[in-house]
C-alpha cells in the first residue's frame, strides 16, 4: 500500500518513525499492544500471541510492509520466555516494525503467519527447528537440522553448548509430498550448481510440473559461535566468510547493527570507504554472476571474457584492502585501511577500463541469438508473487518491485550520491539480467561520486561502549539483494545475533518460476537468483525406480551407488 | 592402385589426426577466450588416459562398450567411402547410398548408447539427439543429393562439371549447415548439453568405453567435415592431379573443422524446441531454392 504524503518525508528519519508509530498505534489500538522505539529506525511492537495474526495481517496487508525475516530467542535468563521477533519493513518510510511476541518456557508456542505473509514460511521452521518454538496452524518439517539430530535437543537455546556433538538417533523421516510424474535429481553434486543443493524437478516430457528444494546442507552454526565464543570485536571476521562473494556486506551489515544498538558516531570518511567496497563488491558479484549466466547457456565465450573483465575488479579490490576477496578492513567504529590521493587515480583509471570492456561485452554478449532468446520469456516471477514472498535484489526490482535498501533504509554514504534503480516488469530471466548490468554501470557511477566527494578525517572511533539488551537491525543491499543482521545486545558479545542472507528470501521463488519451464531453463532460471548455498549440509536422494523418497544417509548413498 | 593407396594413407593420416584437430580447435577456442588453453596433443592425452582406467563393465556398460566399438568401425568405413583426392570411383554408384546409410548408422547407435543407459539425463540426451537426428539427416541427405546433381556427378561418378552454378551454392549451403549440426558441436549439443544434463548420454560412461566413444565422436566430427570440404571441392578435383588433390582435399577439411571451431565459439546453445523450429525453417528455405534452382537449371 503506498501512502499520500510518504514522499515527502526523508525515509529513515525520525520524523518518518514517528508519522509510523502514530500509524500503527492507530491502527493497533484495539489489539492491546505495546509499541515502544528501539534504536534508529526500528520500533518494537509487543505483542500478545492472541494477536500476533492479527497484527501481522494489518502490517503486512494493509500497511504494505514486507516481511524482512523472524527471529526466535531464548529469553529464559531474562523474562522467562521464548521470544519470537517478526520483522517488517515499510519500504515507503524506511522504517522496521519489529513484531515481538513472548511464549513461556513451560508452552514453547506461537501461531504461524506464514499463511498471511509467505516470507514468513522458512524462518518460522527455522526457529523452530533452532530453538524448540512451535508453530501452530501450519504443516511443519525439520527445515535446517540433520534428519539424525535429536528431536529434543535445539541448538540455539542458551543452556546447549556451543560444539555439542549429539549422537545420531533415528527418527521417522517427514513426510514428502511425492507424485506420479519422474523426479530429476539436480544436486546436491551437478554442473549447474556451483555449491551443493539439491533440486527435485518433476517433469512431463521435458516440461517442469513441479519442484522441490532440500536446501540447509552446510549449516556451519555460526550465529552460534558469535553468541557464545567470539567477542564483539572478531565477530565481524567471521561474518565476513558466511560467503565467499557478498562477505564485505555481511561484515558491513553486522558492525552497522552493532554501531546503532551502541549509538556510534562512525566517521564520515569511512562510511564512505565502506560504501565504495561494497560497490567494488557488487561489481565482482554481477560479472562472476553474468560469466556463470554465459556458461549455463552453453557461450562460453562470454564467460571467459566476463571473468577476464571482472579479474581487474579483484585486483582493485586487493589494491585497496590488501585482499582480492574477503577483505578483512571492517571493524566495529570504522575501517582498518585508508585510501589515498595516488589510489583515487589508479582506481578511477581502473573502472574507465572496466566500463568501456563492460559495455563492449554486454553488446555482444545480447547480440547472440541463442542467449537473447533463451533469456526472454523463461523463468518469469510476476508481481504479485514477488511481493507475497518479499523477494529481495535483482530478483524484486526485475519482476517490478522499486525495492533497494541503499534507497529505502539510506545507510553509509549512499544518502550523499544519485543513482538509478533500474526496475523491469516482465519478471523473466532476460530482466534479472539486465537489473544486473544496469547496476553495474551504477556501481561505478556511484564509486566515481563517492571518490569525488570523500571527505577527510578519522576512518574509526577508537572508543565506545555496548550497552546489553539492546534490539537493532541493519540492512544493506547485497548484489543478491537485502541482506539483514539482528542483534540483541549483550555482555561482551551479542545475546542474539541472526543472520539472514537474500538468496533465503529469494529461494522460494524459484518454484512458481520453473513451473511449466522446460527443463533446458531450469539451470538460467535456478541460477537468475544468484544463489548463494553456502549453508548447506544434507541431502535426499530419488529412487528412479520407484520414486521414493530417501535420505542421503552415507549409508544409503553407497547402497545406491553400489546396486549396477 | 594410386587411388586405393591414398585412401588407405587418408583412413590412416584420420584415425590419427583427428585428436589432433580436436586439440587444434581447444586452441582455437582458448586463443578467442582470452585464456592459453590445453596443449595441441591434449585429447590424445586424456583419450590415452581413459584407456589406461580400469574398464569397468557394469549391467549397462557392456552393451554401451560393444556399440562404440562398432561406431569406431562404421566411422572408418565411412571414410573409406569419402574420395579422397579421386573422384568418387572407390565404390562408384553404391557410393552415395552407403555414405547415407552408414551416418544413419553413426547417428542410431549414439541414441541406442544413451538409451541402453538407464539413466535419466542420458535417455533425455538420447531423445533430444533423436530429435534433431531425424530433422538433420533428412536436411543432409537431401542437400548430398542437391550438391552431386549440380556438380554432375549423380551416382556414377563418371562426370563432374568444373562451372558454378546458384543451385550448386544453395546446395552446399544446405549440407555445409546439415554437416555442421550433425557434427554435434554448440548450439546443436542438445544431447550432452552440460549444465542441465551433466553430459547427457555420457553421463554413465568411464574409463575404455568413454574414450572409444569420445573418439567415434571425433571420428564423427572428421567426417562431417570431410563431407562438406569434399562438395567445396568436387568441381575442381577433376583439375587437379591425385597427389595434389588428396593434400589439398586434407588442408579444405582442415579449414572447415577450423571454421566449425569458430562459429561453435560465436553461439550459445539452443534448446531443443527452438532449434528443432528454426532448423524447420532454414531447410525448408534451403531445399525449395536449392531444388528451384537446380530444376531450371540456374
Amino acid at each position: 500500500m503506498k501512502n499520500d504524503g510518504v514522499k515527502t518525508l526523508a525515509k529513515g528519519s525520525d520524523k518518518a518513525v514517528d508519522t509510523v508509530l502514530k500509524l500503527l498505534k492507530e491502527k493497533l489500538s484495539k489489539y492491546n499492544v505495546r509499541i515502544s522505539r528501539a534504536v534508529a529506525n526500528n520500533l518494537i511492537v509487543d505483542v500478545s500471541r492472541r494477536h500476533l495474526r492479527d497484527v501481522a495481517k494489518i502490517v503486512h496487508n494493509e500497511l504494505g510492509a514486507y516481511v524482512r525475516t523472524c527471529v526466535g530467542c531464548d529469553e529464559r535468563n531474562k523474562n522467562g520466555c521464548f521470544a519470537v521477533y517478526h520483522i517488517f519493513g515499510l519500504d515507503d518510510y524506511g522504517v522496521n516494525v519489529i513484531v515481538r511476541t513472548l511464549a513461556p518456557a513451560n508452552d514453547v508456542k506461537v501461531p504461524s503467519i506464514a499463511d498471511i505473509a509467505p516470507g514468513a514460511d522458512w524462518c518460522e521452521l527455522e526457529f523452530r527447528d533452532l530453538l524448540g518454538i512451535d508453530v501452530t496452524g501450519r504443516p511443519v518439517y525439520r527445515l535446517i537440522l540433520p534428519e539424525d539430530w535429536p528431536d529434543n535437543l535445539h541448538p540455539l537455546r542458551k543452556d546447549v553448548p556451543y560444539g555439542i556433538r549429539p549422537p545420531s538417533v533415528k527418527r521417522e523421516e517427514d513426510t514428502l509430498t511425492e507424485l506420479e510424474s519422474p523426479g530429476i535429481p539436480v544436486g546436491p553434486y551437478h554442473p549447474a550448481l556451483h555449491e551443493p543443493e539439491y533440486f527435485e524437478l518433476y517433469v512431463e516430457g521435458e516440461t517442469i510440473i513441479d519442484v522441490r528444494y532440500r536446501g540447509f546442507h552446510i549449516h556451519r552454526g555460526i550465529e552460534k559461535l558469535g553468541e557464545s565464543k567470539l567477542t564483539y570485536k572478531q565477530i565481524p571476521f567471521i561474518a565476513e566468510r558466511i560467503c565467499g562473494i557478498c562477505g564485505f556486506c555481511h561484515s558491513t551489515c553486522y558492525v552497522m547493527a552493532v554501531e546503532k544498538a551502541a549509538k556510534i558516531e562512525v566517521p564520515e570518511r569511512a562510511e564512505f570507504i565502506r560504501a565504495m567496497v561494497l560497490e567494488i563488491e557488487r561489481i565482482h558479484s554481477h560479472l562472476l554472476w553474468l560469466g556463470v549466466a554465459c556458461h549455463l547457456l552453453g557461450y562460453d565465450a562470454g564467460f571467459m571474457h566476463t571473468w577476464r573483465i571482472r579479474e581487474a575488479i579483484m585486483k582493485l579490490a586487493e589494491y585497496l584492502t590488501g585482499s582480492r576477496k574477503t577483505y578483512g578492513i571492517n571493524i566495529i567504529g570504522g575501517v582498518r585501511k585508508d585510501i589515498n590521493k595516488e589510489k583515487i587515480q589508479n582506481v578511477l583509471r581502473t573502472l574507465n577500463h572496466i566500463e568501456r570492456e563492460v559495455k563492449e561485452l554486454i553488446d555482444v554478449m545480447l547480440s547472440v541469438p541463442e542467449v537473447k532468446r533463451r533469456l526472454t520469456g523463461t523463468g518469469i516471477l510476476t508481481k504479485g508473487e514477488a511481493r507475497k514472498l518479499s523477494v529481495v535484489g535483482p530478483v524484486a526490482r526485475a519482476s517490478g518491485l522499486n525495492r533497494d535498501v541503499r534507497k529505502d533504509y539510506p545507510y553509509l554514504a549512499y544518502k550523499y550520491v544519485s543513482f538509478k534503480v533500474p526496475v523491469y516488469t516482465e519478471g523473466d530471466n532476460l530482466s534479472r539480467t539486465l537489473v544486473r548490468v544496469e547496476e553495474i554501470f551504477e556501481s561505478i557511477s556511484i564509486i566515481r561520486q563517492l571518490l569525488d566527494r570523500l571527505p577527510g578525517g578519522d576512518i574509526k572511533v577508537e572508543k565506545y561502549e555496548i550497552e546489553p539488551d539492546k534490539v537493532s537491525t541493519a540492512a544493506v543491499e547485497a548484489p543478491r539483494g537485502e541482506d539483514i543482521h539482528f542483534l540483541i545486545t549483550g555482555k561482551g558479545r551479542p545475546y542474539r545475533w541472526k543472520v539472514r542472507a537474500p538468496t533465503y528470501q529469494n529461494i522460494p521463488a524459484l518454484r512458481p518460476m520453473l513451473r511449466e519451464q522446460l527443463l533446458a531453463d531450469a539451470p538460467i532460471t535456478i541460477a537468475s537468483i544468484d544463489p548463494c548455498f553456502s549453508c548447506t549440509d544434507r541431502a535426499i536422494i530419488i529412487e528412479i525406480r520407484n520414486g521414493k523418497v530417501v535420505n542421503a544417509k552415507r549409508i544409503n548413498i553407497v547402497r545406491l551407488s553400489r546396486r549396477r | 592402385m594410386l587411388y586405393v593407396s591414398l585412401q588407405i594413407a587418408f583412413i590412416i593420416l584420420t584415425t590419427l589426426i583427428v585428436p589432433i584437430l580436436d586439440g587444434i580447435e581447444r586452441k582455437i577456442k582458448a586463443k578467442l577466450h582470452s585464456r592459453i588453453g590445453p596443449p595441441i596433443l591434449q585429447t590424445w592425452y586424456d583419450i590415452r588416459k581413459l584407456f589406461a582406467k580400469e574398464l569397468v563393465l557394469t549391467r549397462t556398460a557392456f552393451p554401451i562398450l560393444l556399440v562404440s566399438l562398432v561406431m569406431v568401425g562404421l566411422c572408418i568405413l565411412t571414410l573409406l567411402v569419402i574420395p579422397a583426392g579421386s573422384s568418387w570411383t572407390f565404390f562408384s554408384s553404391m557410393s552415395l547410398p552407403l555414405l547415407i546409410v552408414l551416418i544413419a548408422s553413426i547417428h542410431s547407435l549414439i541414441i541406442i548408447t544413451s538409451i541402453v543407459s538407464d539413466n535419466l539425463y542420458a535417455i533425455i540426451g538420447g531423445f533430444r539427439e533423436l530429435t534433431i537426428g531425424i530433422i538433420n539427416e533428412i536436411a543432409l541427405i537431401i542437400a548430398l543429393v542437391l550438391t552431386l546433381i549440380n556438380v554432375g556427378l549423380g551416382y556414377s561418378g563418371s562426370q563432374i562439371t568444373t562451372g558454378i552454378k546458384v543451385s550448386y551454392i544453395s546446395a552446399v549451403i544446405l549440407l555445409a549447415i546439415s554437416s555442421y549440426v550433425a557434427s554435434g558441436r554448440i548450439p546443436f549439443d542438445l544431447g550432452e548439453a552440460e549444465p542441465e544434463l551433466a553430459s547427457g548420454v555420457l553421463i554413465e560412461l568411464s574409463g575404455p568405453v568413454l574414450g572409444t566413444v569420445l573418439y567415434s565422436i571425433i571420428l564423427k566430427r572428421f567426417i562431417f567435415a570431410s563431407i562438406t570440404a569434399l562438395a567445396l571441392f568436387l568441381p575442381f578435383m577433376r583439375l587437379l592431379n591425385p597427389l595434389l588433390a588428396f593434400i589439398l582435399f586434407i588442408l579444405l577439411i582442415i579449414a572447415v573443422w577450423i571454421v566449425h571451431a569458430v562459429t561453435a565459439v560465436l553461439l550459445g546453445r539452443s534448446r531443443v524446441d527452438i532449434a528443432t523450429k528454426t532448423l524447420i525453417c532454414v531447410y525448408i528455405a534451403l531445399i525449395f531454392l536449392s531444388t528451384i534452382f537446380t530444376g531450371v537449371g540456374l
